[in-house]
This record gives C-alpha cells, sequence and structure tokens, in this order.
C-alpha cells in the first residue's frame, strides 16, 4: 500500500465478511477496500466467492458476518434497495433482467420514470434509455422488444446500460463481457477507463486475466472463499496471479491475506 | 405461406384470446343457422350476466397468475363477502358491499403478507384461506341460507341497461377497464409483469417485489369479493354452499385468455376475452339446445388444446417431424426406384 492511499479514505471497506449456505462457507472473512477512481480487480476460480462476495456489497445476498463502511460510514446493506441509496449499481453474471418487459422498462426496473398525472412516462424512459445506450452500443434500436427476443450481447448491454444510467458512485461489473463480441468488450473496456477517470469506484470480476491486467489497478485473488492476496498490478506478473488463483500462493510482490498458503521453507 | 403467417399472426399468444372469442362466436353461429336461438339480446343479456361473476373472479386469479402464484382462495372469497354483505346490509345496501369487499381486500392482503414474510409458496396459503375462508362462512350463516330483505336491490342489480347488459355486468365491466389501464399506464401494473417474469431477477435490480406480490393478493381478494357481494345481492340470497365451484371455470377463464401458468403473460381485456369464451359457450350451448351436461366436455377440449399450443417447442418438434418425413419419403422413392 502506499502513501497517498493510507492517507485517503476508502470509498468501500468490507471487513471480515462472512457468508455460508448451508455449512459451506462461500465467503469467510474476506476483507478488501476500493478507492474512488480506482478498478479493482477480483479473480479466482468458480466457486471460490468472488460473486458471493460482491452480491454482499450490492445487496443481493445477505452475510452472516462482517461489516461494510462506505465512505469512512457503516452502512446498512440489507436488500438491493439499500445498496442503490449509496449510489452501489451492479451488473450482474446473470443480468438479472425481467424477460416479458422491453429494454427501456429494464432498465428504468424498480425505479420508473412517471408523468404529472402519476402515469408512467414511458417517452422519458425511452429518451434516456436511447441516449445512454448510444454511448454503449450505438446499433441497439429494439427499445421495444420484450428483451427476451434480444441476443445475449443486446441482453447484457441493457444491463450495462442500467448500471450507469443513474450516475454510479460505486459500480460493481461480475463478467460484464461475457457474452459480448471483441467490438463490444472494446467498448466495455472504454468505458470502465471513462468511468474511472469520473472518479467513480469499480469492482471488476473477470476470468480474464490478461483484461484485468489492461483494466485493473489492483488485483485481489481469491480461493476457497478466502483471500489469498491483493497487489497492485505494477507489482505482480500474470504468473504470480495465476500462481494466487490456482495454488494459493502468495507473492513477495502482495499483501498476503487469510487465504494464503502457509510456506513452510523461505 | 402468407396463409401460414396469418395464421400464426392469430394464435400468438396476445392475439390468441380474441381469436378464441370470435372463433366460438362463429361456429355457434354457423350451428344456429339462422335460427336466432343463439344470435338473440337473451343470449347476450344472460352471457353478460354470467360474465359479472366469473369474470370478477377469473381476474383475481388472473392477477395471482401473472406474478406466478396462484390464488386458491377466490372461491371462498366469493362466499365470505357475499354473506358479509348480506348479513351487515339488511339496512343500507352500501354498507354491505363495502364491509364485503373490504374483507377480500384484507383477506388477501393478510395472505399476501404471510407468504412476503415467511417465504411460502401460494398454493399451501391460500388453500388454507379457502377453507378459513369456507368454514367462516358456515359459521357466520349458522349453515343455513340468508335471504335479503331488500328486494330493490336485486331488482335495480339485474334490471336491463340498453337491452344487453346490467348494472351487475356494468359494475364487473368497469372493474375490468380499470385493471387493464391500471396494468399499462401504471408504475404497478408494468412491475406486476417484470415480478411475474422473473422475481430474482427484478429483486436484485432493485424492484420491491414483496409489496407486488401483497398488492396483488390484495386485488385478487377484493375482486373476487366484489363478484361475490354482486351476486349475492342479485341472488337476493346468500348460501354458504352456493359457490364453491367457481375455481375451473376463474382458471379455464383466464388460461383461455392467454394468461401464462409460468407467470408474466396476459393482460385483464385477454382474460375478458377467456371469460367471455366461457360464458358464451355456456349460453349458448344451452341456446342451441345442447345439454348442460355436455358443457364441461367442449370448455375441457378446448382447454387441452390450449394447454397443448403452449408446449415450449412444439413449433420445432413438428418442423422436425415434417423433415423427417420428407427425408422417408425420398428414402422410400429411391428404394422403389433403384
Amino acid at each position: 500500500m502506499d502513501a497517498t492511499d493510507a492517507t485517503r479514505t476508502p470509498l468501500v471497506v468490507l471487513r471480515d465478511i462472512s457468508v455460508s449456505f448451508g455449512g459451506v462457507r462461500a465467503v469467510d472473512q474476506v476483507s478488501a477496500e476500493l478507492y474512488e477512481g480506482e478498478v479493482l480487480g477480483i479473480v479466482g476460480h468458480n466457486g471460490a466467492g468472488k460473486s458471493t462476495l460482491v452480491k454482499v456489497l450490492s445487496g443481493a445476498c445477505k452475510r452472516d458476518g462482517g461489516t461494510i463502511a462506505i465512505r469512512g460510514e457503516d452502512a446498512n446493506i440489507d436488500n438491493p434497495r439499500d445498496a442503490r441509496r449509496y449510489g452501489i449499481e451492479t451488473i450482474y453474471q446473470t443480468l438479472a433482467l425481467a424477460d416479458n418487459v422491453d429494454a427501456a422498462a429494464n432498465i428504468f426496473l424498480g425505479r420508473e420514470l412517471k408523468t404529472r398525472w402519476g402515469t408512467l412516462d414511458d417517452l422519458a424512459m425511452e429518451a434516456q434509455a436511447r441516449s445512454v445506450m448510444g454511448r454503449l452500443n450505438p446499433h441497439f434500436a429494439r427499445f421495444k422488444d420484450p428483451v427476451k427476443s434480444l441476443s445475449g450481447g443486446q441482453r447484457q448491454s441493457v444491463a450495462i446500460a442500467r448500471a450507469i444510467l443513474f450516475n454510479a458512485r460505486i459500480l460493481i461489473m461480475d463478467e460484464p463481457t461475457a457474452a459480448l463480441g471483441p467490438q463490444e468488450t472494446a467498448q466495455v473496456g472504454e468505458l470502465v477507463r471513462k468511468l474511472k477517470a469520473e472518479r467513480i469506484g469499480i469492482i471488476l470480476i473477470s476470468h480474464d486475466i490478461h483484461d484485468l491486467f489492461d483494466l485493473a489497478d489492483r488485483i485481489c485473488a481469491m480461493k476457497n472463499g478466502r483471500v489469498v492476496g491483493t497487489a497492485r498490478v505494477s507489482d505482480v506478473s500474470k504468473d504470480e496471479v495465476l500462481g494466487m488463483i490456482i495454488l494459493g500462493k502468495c507473492p513477495p510482490g502482495a499483501t498476503p491475506g487469510p487465504g494464503a498458503m502457509v510456506l513452510e521453507t523461505r | 405461406m402468407t396463409f401460414g403467417n396469418a395464421v400464426q399472426r392469430l394464435f400468438a399468444p396476445s392475439a390468441r384470446p380474441f381469436t378464441i372469442v370470435v372463433g366460438t362466436i362463429i361456429v355457434l353461429g354457423l350451428f344456429d343457422r339462422g335460427t336466432g336461438y343463439f344470435f338473440s339480446i337473451g343470449t347476450v343479456f344472460s352471457v353478460m350476466q354470467l360474465f359479472a361473476t366469473l369474470g370478477l373472479v377469473a381476474l383475481g386469479l388472473g392477477l395471482s397468475m401473472l406474478i406466478r402464484e396462484f390464488d386458491l382462495s377466490v372461491s371462498g372469497m366469493v362466499g365470505l363477502a357475499g354473506c358479509i354483505a348480506v348479513l351487515t346490509g339488511a339496512s343500507n345496501p352500501w354498507l354491505g358491499a363495502a364491509l364485503g369487499v373490504a374483507a377480500g381486500l384484507l383477506g388477501g392482503l393478510i395472505q399476501g403478507l404471510i407468504m412476503t414474510r415467511l417465504n411460502l409458496s401460494s398454493v399451501g396459503v391460500t388453500l388454507g384461506g379457502l377453507l378459513t375462508m369456507q368454514g367462516l362462512t358456515y359459521v357466520l350463516t349458522d349453515n343455513q341460507t340468508i335471504s335479503y330483505p331488500k328486494i330493490a336491490v336485486p331488482l335495480g342489480l339485474n334490471a336491463p341497461l340498453a337491452g344487453l347488459f346490467s348494472l351487475r355486468s356494468v359494475v364487473a365491466l368497469a372493474v375490468f377497464a380499470i385493471a387493464a389501464l391500471a396494468m399499462r399506464y401504471t408504475r404497478l401494473g408494468r412491475d406486476v409483469i417484470a415480478t411475474g417474469s422473473d422475481r430474482r431477477a427484478s429483486r436484485i435490480a432493485g424492484l420491491n417485489t414483496d409489496r407486488v406480490v401483497i398488492s396483488v393478493f390484495a386485488a385478487s381478494g377484493g375482486s373476487s369479493a366484489l363478484a361475490g357481494v354482486l351476486l349475492s345481492y342479485s341472488l337476493g340470497a346468500a348460501s354458504p354452499v352456493a359457490l364453491s365451484d367457481v375455481l375451473a371455470p376463474a382458471a379455464a377463464a383466464a388460461i383461455v385468455g392467454g394468461v401464462s401458468v409460468i407467470g408474466g403473460r396476459g393482460s385483464p381485456m385477454g382474460i375478458a376475452a377467456g371469460v367471455l369464451t366461457l360464458c358464451i359457450l355456456s349460453s349458448g350451448l344451452s341456446a342451441i339446445g345442447v345439454a348442460p351436461y355436455v358443457h364441461d366436455l367442449v370448455t375441457g377440449a378446448i382447454l387441452l388444446v390450449i394447454a397443448i399450443l403452449d408446449a415450449p417447442d412444439l413449433a420445432q418438434r413438428i418442423t422436425t417431424w415434417q423433415f423427417d418425413r420428407a427425408e422417408r419419403q425420398r428414402n422410400a422413392l429411391k428404394g422403389a426406384s433403384s
């Protein structure tokens, strides 16, 4: 950790977060920090607890223990609506779209715009949806079709549009490019850089280590629900990160977590 | 090909209920052969009278099906609200009606709260609700038919308006219109479809799905209670045993009306078309001289066909089957020529 980090108040502090699913500790005493304008990459195998950890922050999953602080103050996040109040937006791996309503309605799900008469303001919602989608996927035109009929990439664009429309301060992206082609993936990379420049804190989960080295400032590696180590991307190599993911071996450039394999000889 | 497309469009889920109701009228018209037994003002009036009761119950049940639940308590609500209205409305019919509908709203609200707070499925909770309400109705009426003293009320409710309607059926139509507008233009309506499409996704996207579930069950209870109040008032009597068999026709009407049992698809206007289909079949078959005990057979057959049409990969299977058959024929021809 360098000197500037120590003096700044982190945007998010997760402390000793634990989640159990019927005796299985999916997330075990995980602590992590996220700063303004920073991209924190979370890596790990399937089942390492990455998605569950971020779901605790986004309110989609209840934690059994631990605390969350936002800008240095304790935050009560018990459901997704609480998380939104703290400016936390999430792009879920499953996308979390309602299939039978259209793209604009999905983007405004749970915070629909209303006219003076209290009825749905479909025109305003569609106009805003169009403008945010223009930044993201300019070819997207099917705002009036149920999202059921959209392609995987189009559905992902809708989920991303929903997360960035409402001026998030903290953005969680769980495999945001899984269904996207190379061109759209590059656009999401651009978007991450732009949001970062707007001082938004981003948590990025990805299987693609190359992507992460490209976009993230720090990387947090998890194995079996625990943190193996956290490191600045400049301090570790890709092979060392793979070593953390696969073997649980924390390299010298990283701060070890509770999940780091204890080395018997040095 | 264009004919195929037209058929496909007529039977697309959103248009199907209206196609079916028009088809039913045409078929019964052919049986009528100009005798006028089916095509008469009397038939329309009796269809609308049936619609008033079945429609409001099917609307409540259909709303619960839209969020992928099943409100079994609707038929209990009809009986209970009818009895409450007759018992408390002896001096003032408005008071009785208000209390009957309030009981329905409250019953739905309580059931919705139990389901959302304890994370329960609607089938168990509303089955309990159904039996509780039926039991309560027996206790309130002392297991006897209670007659309603104000004779003007049934006469007023059933008096023909413009020959085709009565006050009772106009009230039912108005409720359908309100429901249709609410589903199309209000936030709750949109949230109902989203919750029915994928409750978990809607919840983690920030929708308060518990509130949607509770609202739908309150609406369902209120709508069926209104049906019970109108029915008891127009019969001038309330009986605890009269209406336990409304559940199956209401579910049939909702399904014919295009409400998907897996949630997220359907509309109040579709449900209205489904109810009309069932009422027209019932009145129309009687009018052209078909014995009442055959009616269920016809309704059942239509329902089965619709259920089969909803099979998820039916179109694909038919295509595969046609392809295989063509191939077999080609092979047979090849075998014959060589």
